[in-house]
């Protein structure tokens, strides 16, 4: 009979090996085929090969028709639909920005010691020390001349044995991988090694043509590969080396005889050099010796690489021809901030990196530590910065990200790739695998939000024109009143092993609520009635996506905890425009003072009532945005798991009073350009941040040298917010320094620089606990350094304050108290007095 | 004794400053009344005008770079310092000064 539908693919990357391979898993579940077409580019594919659809090079936006047939075609249309236009795009990880850093600077103490340096392109941070260890080519995959098998039946066996071996040995070290990059790797491999249409071919080359099994299995590899090669995505391109990977593994499974590499067996500290790196080859290596790598061709989007970032481990490409320059035992560092291979690095080198690696892992102590903290702004008020996720899965990297709970825990994940609803036990089980990961933090179970655009095939949910003004979320719960009831009570049984919290979504009206507290009542009765412990105390919350709320807050407030404000679909409401017509989205604009008006109202409203007010919704995580939302006072905001360290820095930094005005300022504004004209002032006036706090103080200094002191006061700067890249800070202070020195007598320095690299003036202290030299051997060491930064185009006020603050500083009783100042306190005080001074 | 000083500094946000308010402290000190112009990143500070370059016996150049409107000097007896003397020993400034004016 056949059945059909079209979509257009939703991932930016296009359809590589792992979204492939999903589809692969999805399609097998049932008995018919499924054939891929792609009308964009004229390509078509089977559903249930990876390697067949990996070939029909489809990319963002394609237009593809997907015609099942067989006798569950129509579960499979409704289950494939959902997963194609839904749920691959959440599957995906957000993948790769292209590299940063390109530009980085080159740090001083480079040019400074006349060190030998390649410059490449970073691919993958840290720090690394070893000796060089150069690798041979990867061989090409030979098909031998075409004699024909003597035993073709005899090659078959071969290779059916052989595929068999590695499915299995792969499946193993898929079970007992603990590293999930290597486990989604791994799942990669796999896919292709069972990939029907690869298989096949195989299988066909074998008897048909009559080639040996080695060999057919490289004519299959060329052949899948050969559409990847010319690929206009990169992306695609990098894939080939999956496919080569598992094809090689295959072959020398087959043939017995691993193409041995020469000389990756690793025994000291080393940096690795080869023009490539398949993922299989490093996975094989031993990574306690693995310092680094430097790989000529690798992509960035590579699995080798994408290892090798979750390992932490620093890599660099593009630098051609590397393997022939350098030779094997070569002591080298490797800088994969930058991109930097340096070669036989003197001392001073040595010893600035040893240091560098120190502040790079002080750094991300204290990146942990804020994210490890829960929420709160800069005068010390608590605001939860919690999580949105869709499945059990997220919540790991939720909560190393920080999240001080989940704010929006969306359940629809359950009920789809399924052909009937899911049992009490078995949402008891999901629901209560999250309270056990969550411990104490609080998780917000939104209940099942189904409707007229998310179709489930085993529920007779009503086709209509206008779904997104139509049946969907609370307003469907009285014709499914038991499944809702199913889910709540699983939620009861769950919420005893943690804080599990129930929100109802898409109400408009407060009878809606008063209904669903008695389907809760009802619950808990039946569960108490047949003898199942539960909680009955659940905190209970709506969302807040239909503007009619708004005006029901008082008369809600006692039936409810909570509110979340879901702020995707009330933009779109109370702007009537659709976020996914072009036409209209910016009418949606979350920097709207009427729709700002709107979220005050509501807020203030829950306040008096005694009730707190979450946000769980995209603009949670606009950074621009913050200052806004928590001066509204939004007591928590949910964003996704990725967007959480940065916004909870964010909001560390911010004065919730001040942020408070601001709001007050805006809602007089009557237009976004007003709005964001005051938030640009605003943002502006944070740049007159004190030029020096305690952070920027250090009395007991333990740099030796001018050049130590620099890389100090410079992570100084970094580790307090004030520049992205110490090493700029580094750049300008020497080029200051080389035109005078700034050694002033009395044992007092004054490094300082103009710099695009700071946005607000800056100054440090150290005090050294050996005096430093500074100028000409034999002049007078440095006890005290007091470095100024300010940026290029500064304010004139700020230079005034620096200029009172170098004239206080020839001061012999200024000079002394300098010196004899026992406490940051003291010395954040004695700067702060001279930089406002009076002449 | 009336004695005029120009300071500036690459980059003048410190040194220049500095200069200056060591040369306005030792300059009182040895007896003299001194004035002195900075060039620094904001620009001009204490402009010498024509009366005060007029009244003065000797003009002081503390710079680590070209002095702007020179052209103010022509005629005047200038002796130039660098901006690390002047901030070190700015006792031995003044005494070489009070040499070239004869005192």
């Amino acid at each position: 009979m056949a059945c059909e539908f079209s979509f257009i693919f939703p991932l930016p990357q296009g359809l590589h090996a792992r979204p492939a391979g999903f589809i692969q898993q999805t399609a097998l579940r049932f008995q018919s085929e499924a054939i891929w077409l792609n009308l964009s580019r004229g390509t078509k594919a089977d559903l249930k090969s990876t390697l067949s659809l990996i070939s029909t090079e489809t990319q963002f936006e394609d237009r593809i028709q997907i015609t099942i047939e067989g006798p569950d075609e129509n579960q499979a249309k409704d289950v494939l639909k959902v997963f194609l236009t839904e749920e691959l795009l959440k599957k995906e990880e957000t993948l790769v920005e292209s590299p940063a850093g390109l530009d980085r600077t080159i740090p001083e103490i480079l040019n400074l010691e006349a060190a030998l340096y390649f410059k490449g392109v970073p691919v993958s941070a840290g720090v690394g020390f070893g000796r060089t260890v150069i690798s041979d080519r990867v061989p090409e995959l030979e098909i031998k001349d075409f004699e024909p098998a003597v035993q073709p039946e005899e090659e078959e066996k071969l290779f059916l044995e052989a595929t068999n071996r590695f499915q299995q040995e792969l499946t193993e070290k898929l079970d007992s991988s603990q590293d999930q990059t290597e486990k989604s790797v791994i799942t990669a491999h796999l896919s292709i090694i069972q990939d029907r249409a690869f298989l096949r071919r195989i299988a066909d080359n074998i008897k048909t043509k009559r080639l040996e099994a080695a060999s057919a299995v490289a004519e299959s590899c060329r052949f899948f590969s050969a559409p990847l090669a010319s690929s206009k995505s990169q992306y695609l391109r990098e894939r080939l080396s999956d496919i080569r990977d598992v094809s090689r593994e295959l072959i020398a499974r087959i043939t017995g005889r691993m193409q041995k590499r020469i000389k990756l067996e690793l025994n000291q500290p080393s940096i690795l050099v080869a023009e490539d790196l398949l993922p299989s080859e490093f996975l094989g290596l031993e990574k306690k010796f693995l310092a680094g790598l430097v790989l000529e061709k690798t992509g960035f989007t590579s699995h080798t690489l994408i290892m090798a970032r979750a390992q932490a481990i620093p890599a660099v490409t593009g630098l051609a021809g590397l393997t022939r320059s350098l030779s094997p035992g070569e002591e080298v560092i490797i800088d994969g901030h930058r991109g930097l291979i340096i070669l036989n690095p003197s001392s001073t080198v040595k010893n600035y990196y040893l240091r560098e690696v120190e502040w790079y892992s002080l750094k991300n102590n204290l990146f942990r530590n804020v994210i490890l903290q829960p929420g709160h702004t800069l005068d010390g008020l608590p605001i939860e910065i919690s999580a949105n996720i869709s499945s059990a899965e997220d919540i790991f990297a939720a909560f190393k990200n920080g999240a001080d709970g989940i704010g929006l825990f969306r359940t629809e994940l359950i009920l789809s790739n399924r052909t009937s609803f899911p049992d009490e036990n078995e949402q008891l089980q999901y629901y209560a695998k999250v309270a056990e990961e969550a411990g104490k933090r609080p998780v917000t179970i939104r209940t099942f939000d189904i409707g007229g655009d998310k179709p489930i095939s085993y529920l007779d949910l009503p086709a209509e024109k206008n779904p997104f003004l139509g049946s969907r979320g609370i307003r469907l719960y009285e014709k499914f009143h038991d499944l809702i009831k199913t889910q709540v009570r699983a939620i009861l049984r769950a919420a005893q092993t943690g804080d599990l919290r129930i929100m109802f979504p898409m109400v408009s009206l407060i009878e809606e609520v008063v209904r669903a507290r008695k389907l809760i009542e009802e619950a808990s009765h039946e569960l108490t009635d047949e003898g199942i412990t539960h909680s009955s105390n659940v905190k209970v919350g709506i969302m807040v996506e239909v503007p009619s709320v708004a005006f029901q807050v008082e008369s809600i407030s006692p039936l409810v905890d909570f509110f979340s404000i879901g702020s995707n679909d009330l933009l779109q409401y109370f702007f009537a425009a659709d976020r996914g017509n072009s036409e209209v989205s910016s009418l949606a604009d979350p920097f709207n003072p009427a729709f700002l008006h709107f979220l005050k109202i509501i807020i203030d409203r829950a306040h008096n009532c005694g009730r707190k007010v979450g946000l769980c919704g995209e603009i949670a995580a606009s950074r621009r945005l913050l200052p806004i939302l928590v001066g509204l006072g939004f007591d928590t905001l949910s964003l996704n798991p990725s967007a959480i360290p940065e916004i909870k820095e964010a909001a560390a930094r911010l004065d919730r009073a001040e942020c408070s005005k601001l709001v007050g300022r805006i809602l007089k504004c009557s237009t976004v350009d007003e709005v964001l004209k005051e938030l640009s002032l605003y943002e502006q006036q944070g740049l007159s941040a004190p030029a020096i706090s305690l952070e920027l103080v250090n009395l007991d200094s333990n740099s030796r040298t001018k050049a130590e002191a620099f890389q100090e006061l410079a992570w100084m700067l970094e580790l307090a917010g004030r520049t992205e890249d110490h090493a700029e800070i580094e750049s300008a202070l020497w080029q200051r320094e080389k035109t005078l020195s700034t050694a002033i007598g009395s044992g007092i320095a004054i490094p300082h620089a103009q710099t695009l690299a700071v946005k607000t003036v800056s100054v440090a202290f150290l005090k050294f606990r050996t005096p430093v030299e500074w100028a000409a051997p034999g002049s007078e060491p440095v006890e005290t350094a007091i470095m100024f930064v300010v940026p290029s185009g500064a304010a004139e006020y700020h230079l005034k304050s620096l200029a009172r603050l170098s004239r206080e500083l020839m001061k012999d009783n200024f000079r002394r108290a300098l010196q004899q100042a026992r406490s940051n306190e003291d010395v954040v005080e004695l700067i702060n007095s001279a930089l406002s001074k009076d002449s | 004794m009336n004695i005029v000083a120009v300071t500036a500094c690459p980059t003048g946000i410190a040194h220049t400053y500095m200069a200056a308010a060591q040369l306005e402290k030792t300059g009182k000190k040895f007896g003299f009344s001194i004035k002195v112009e900075t060039q620094g990143a904001m620009g001009i500070e204490n402009e010498l005008m024509p009366e005060d370059i007029a009244a003065a016996a000797v003009v002081i150049f503390a710079a680590g770079i070209p002095v702007q409107k020179k052209d103010r000097f022509e005629g005047k007896k200038i002796v130039e310092f660098s901006v690390q003397e002047v901030i070190k020993n700015p006792d031995s400034i003044f005494l070489k000064i009070k040499n070239e004016i004869g005192l």
